[in-house]
């Protein structure tokens, strides 16, 4: 009887602990914001703006994030922005598709400038620790064909666990140049 | 041994084992494979192991005693949805529910119960242990399998709320089988589990306070019972000198109070609350890991400078209150965390303030960290 009351006893107090430490509140926002946005930069001697972001969307049906708040995603002319407002865990993605249109008669090569543009990194990402950012492209040769389009895929991943409210910045620079003169 | 004996070890063993692999089933049918399972075995059980407990002068009392504990029990529980609020459940008198719930669970809890009294009359040891972890089994069936188990929440349901009491309510249920038959047993079950399945409204009570009351409440009901119906029960040998006496009445007074300050700081109930601090905003003053200690806000007058605990887009943050306005007669508080750079965006109101913090305690949070993160990962 003696030993049973002691086991009970421990037993009470271990159980206490644990439900101390399992249900504690925790200062703590699980949601993750991811801001980025690109540029189309006209070549000097191409066509004047004639190459510009057309169309902006979230791809909802291919993210897989569980946060509370939306993604967003729009564009002006020559500038796509997005918020990846819904990432919460390790694992989870969001999805954007923007769309370039080119109006021009002529087709224009898209490229990604590996020199460093405005002093910045070219993709720049300022959290790599936590995101990956992968831009895919629907030709391959990134090329948008005269009076046509060409989309431009962006995947925001959370590579590692987050416990805090965390942010980071993406960027990419484009540069639209005109292939066959006119 | 006794043919008796055999048919006890084979019925409840092969159970056991029967219902561990239930623990795996997928999410649902977990309730009807346990209830398959464990009727037939208490129907064999039954009818086929004679042998039975003397029964006690005193079980209609017990049972009265027990039964009327259970009832006020869920009255306190749905009453307690007048200061806490009240929370749809889902459940209720659907015939869907009814049938894959609450008929299922009925025929767990009835099923276990008449296993525990068969066993229990046999003085068996072994019996007893295979048959107090069938109705453990039998208990977190009832609330989750494996497979349902997803989140943090889900598996504090599980252990919080289901196996830490469970382990306590079948000693309990074992001890009041063995002296008093089947129905106290029984009884208390049916009143406290079922109810839930059948009301389609809960109460918004924390869930870390209804987890302590679910452990502490079966060790109360043994007290009582113990002190009032078993007065000729000997003290232990050696528990008779005044030292021992007084050194087990200390550590009962220090696990009260342990209990006690816990329960009041985890669930944020009362007058203190405790939060763990997750983030690195207040680092220097107040560290990841460490766990601040608030006083809950009642309308004290707030000066910069002070640290407050406060709600912003459904998370809690706590940061220093950097400068106060009063604009309309409105109290506008604005925040800043002493190792960020900038101030935190907009203002706090007064409706956000959750508490102002007093102490903190380092160290202590990183268990919770660490479990949370656990969870986080995919």
């Amino acid at each position: 009887m003696k030993n049973r009351k002691i086991v009970v006893t421990a037993f009470v107090l271990i159980a206490t602990l644990m439900l101390g430490i399992g249900y504690a509140a925790f200062t703590d926002t699980l949601t993750i914001i991811g801001n980025a946005h690109i540029d189309i930069l006209q070549a000097e001697n191409a066509f004047e703006s004639n190459v510009y972001f057309s169309a902006a969307e979230v791809l909802t049906d291919q993210g897989t994030g569980t946060g509370t708040v939306d993604d967003i995603a729009s564009c002006t002319l020559d500038d796509a922005t997005y918020t990846a407002n819904k990432l919460a865990v390790k694992g989870e993605k969001s999805v954007f598709k923007f769309t370039i249109k080119n109006d021009s008669n002529v087709d224009a090569k898209v490229t990604v400038n590996p020199q460093k543009l405005s002093g910045v990194e070219n993709p720049s990402n300022s959290n790599t620790e936590k995101f990956t950012v992968e831009y895919a492209y629907s030709n391959a040769d990134m090329i948008v064909p005269a009076k046509g389009t060409m989309d431009v895929t962006v995947t925001v991943t959370v590579k590692d666990v987050v416990l805090n409210a965390t942010s980071a910045t993406f960027g990419i620079e484009l540069t639209a140049d005109a292939i066959n003169e006119g | 041994m006794t043919a008796d004996r055999k048919k006890l070890y084979i019925i409840s063993g092969s159970t056991f084992a029967a219902l561990l692999l239930t623990l795996f089933a997928p999410g649902g049918s977990g309730r009807i494979i346990a209830a398959s399972l464990l009727l037939p075995a208490a129907a064999i059980s039954y009818f086929f192991i004679k042998k039975r407990s003397a029964p006690s002068l005193f079980k209609n009392q017990v049972l009265m005693i027990v039964a009327l504990t259970g009832l006020v029990y869920l009255t306190l529980y749905f009453m307690s949805g007048f200061k806490f609020g009240f929370t749809k459940t889902g459940y209720g008198l659907k015939p869907d529910i009814i049938f894959r719930l609450t008929l299922p669970i009925a025929a767990i809890i009835f099923s276990s119960e008449v296993i525990r009294y068969v066993v229990c009359a046999q003085g068996s040891k072994v019996a007893n242990v295979l048959t107090y972890f069938i109705c453990l089994v039998g208990d977190i069936i009832i609330c989750s399998t494996i497979s349902e188990i997803h989140t943090f929440v889900t598996f504090m349901d599980v252990v919080g709320l289901t196996l830490f009491p469970s382990i306590v309510s079948n000693l309990l249920y074992n001890y009041l089988t063995k002296r008093y038959g089947i129905f106290p047993s029984l009884a208390y079950r049916a009143i406290t589990v079922l109810p839930f399945y059948l009301i389609p409204y809960g109460s918004a009570i924390s869930d870390s306070l209804l987890a302590f009351i679910n452990l502490l409440l079966p060790i109360g009901i043994f007290i009582f019972i113990d002190a009032l119906f078993e007065k000729k029960r000997k003290f232990a040998l050696g528990n008779t000198n005044r030292f021992a006496r007084v050194a087990s009445g200390i550590l009962t007074a220090v696990v009260l109070v342990l209990m006690t300050g816990t329960v009041m700081l985890i669930s944020n109930q009362f007058k203190y609350g405790a939060l763990v601090i997750a983030t690195d905003s207040m680092t220097g003053e107040i560290n990841k890991g460490d766990t601040v200690i608030f006083q809950k806000y009642d309308g004290e007058t707030i000066t910069v400078g002070q640290v407050i605990a406060f709600e912003k887009n459904r998370s809690v943050f706590v940061h220093r209150v950097v400068k106060i306005e009063i604009i309309n007669g409105e109290h506008r508080f604005y925040t800043k965390g002493d190792a960020n750079e900038d101030t935190d965006s907009g203002y706090v109101t007064v409706g956000q303030i959750v508490g102002l913090v007093d102490t903190k305690i380092p160290y202590i949070g990183y268990p919770t960290l660490w479990l949370r993160e656990l969870f986080s990962q995919k």
